[in-house]
């Protein structure tokens, strides 16, 4: 018998690890949205972070590695471990940045992708509504696990990202990975990890 | 007066207009057979990550810059912040580029084109057909290519020059310890208040 190299990767494509994306139906929306309403007993969140940025015309990704830190509504604090050290602190409106040693503060919204991010990543923990003004919003199951996906309908956000896909994580519900596709397809993956909610956070974490 | 002052703008206008480029201490020119003069920027075969510094308009920006060359003749540029957002993505080449993306803040026709200018500088292989003359430096090897000015060390680039309108326009100097290609490399632009400096990161190999 010939076997040819078509046949071998038909064969082969159903078991692969592409990934499945399959739209939920109302009742599944339903259960989800049940779901995050119960995030809302959030108070705080420490955890950490890898973010893998990938080119197209790049066979690997960079890979940078911190810690994060969410506490009530208004203190975010990012830290950048490796391969690099920077820290970020949101609070009162501004970004509070250290930079080895150089310290500075901008206004939120220097840096539009990092505004969109923590304001996702702190009301996905929170269970919070995403803006049907500002966002298409559709409700996916990818892989056996929920998955949000919000598409900009502003034009000015759409100049950044085509899609920003929000995925739960099935053990404890909360916001696992944060994916931002640019309108070139290169896309940033945000995977949190070692998640201790509701532990106490010292305000002085957020003081830089 | 009025006439006298007319005559003293022209002349000045004149005088500068014509100046021409004096490299420190250089005092003649020699013709030079085709000398290769930028070859860090030649295998095709990896991408190169730096770490970047950029200090544009008293405005910090940290991230990192991918570089591939496709071929000698095009290299592919991206700078992407530490946040992830890529601010740009384009593909240069020695007679213009072309634009993969560009972050809305750097989508300025002047702005492309000084990126496009700074990344070409560093990475373009260039032929330099003329050689500068020292007086009191018998082993000095600068050639001159088009506008630009290419200082060697141990046979490879080591500073670049580049003039426009007799004035220096960008400033590179390269870190290259191992001659392989550049540990570190600064560039500071004349005109505008830029300033970029890369570190040599890894190699973006492989899957």
């Amino acid at each position: 018998m010939k076997i040819n190299i078509i046949s071998v990767v038909l064969l082969i494509i159903p078991f692969g690890g592409w990934s499945q994306l399959k739209p939920m139906d109302a009742a599944q929306v339903q259960v989800f949205e049940q779901s995050l309403s119960q995030l809302e007993r959030v108070q705080t969140l420490e955890a950490d972070f890898v973010q893998y940025k990938h080119m197209s015309f790049m066979k690997t990704a960079i890979v940078s590695k911190g810690k994060l830190y969410l506490k009530g509504t208004n203190l975010l604090r990012w830290s950048y471990l490796t391969p690099f050290v920077y820290d970020m602190v949101f609070k009162d409106g501004k970004i509070q940045i250290n930079d080895e040693g150089n310290k500075r503060s901008i206004d939120v919204g220097g840096s539009a992708q990092f505004e969109k991010i923590s304001k996702l990543v702190s009301s996905s923990i929170r269970g919070g509504k995403y803006d049907q003004r500002e966002f298409q919003v559709g409700y996916f199951i990818k892989d056996g696990v929920n998955m949000v996906r919000l598409t900009p309908k502003v034009t000015q956000a759409k100049k950044y990202f085509t899609t920003i896909d929000v995925i739960f994580s099935s053990t404890d519900k909360h916001i696992q990975e944060v994916v931002l596709t640019e309108p070139s397809k290169d896309y940033t993956r945000f995977v949190l990890s070692n998640k201790k909610i509701n532990k106490h956070i010292d305000d002085t974490i957020f003081n830089l | 007066m009025i006439r006298f002052l007319t005559f003293s703008a022209f002349v000045v206008f004149l005088l500068s207009s014509c100046r021409s480029y004096q490299y420190l201490d250089a005092v003649g020119v020699r013709p030079e057979n085709a000398k290769e003069v930028n070859t860090f920027f030649l295998d095709t075969s990896t991408a190169l990550i730096y770490r970047a510094k950029v200090e544009a308009f008293s405005k910090p920006i940290n991230g990192s810059v991918f570089l591939k060359t496709v071929s000698p003749q095009e290299h592919r540029v991206a700078f992407v912040n530490d946040f992830g957002q890529t601010l740009f993505d384009i593909s240069i080449f020695s007679d213009g580029h072309k634009s993969h993306f560009i972050a809305p803040e750097l989508a300025k026709k002047s702005m492309q084109e000084t990126l496009a200018d700074i990344f070409r500088i560093i990475t373009e292989r260039r032929f330099a057909n003329a050689a500068l003359i020292f007086k009191d430096k018998q082993h000095y090897p600068v050639y001159i290519a088009g506008d630009s000015y290419y200082k060697l060390k141990r046979n490879v680039v080591d500073n670049i020059v580049t003039v426009r309108g007799g004035r220096e326009q960008l400033v590179v100097d390269f870190n290259s310890p191992k001659d392989a290609i550049p540990e570190q490399i600064e560039v500071q632009h004349k005109k505008y208040p830029l300033k970029v400096n890369l570190i040599f990161e890894r190699y973006d190999q492989s899957k």
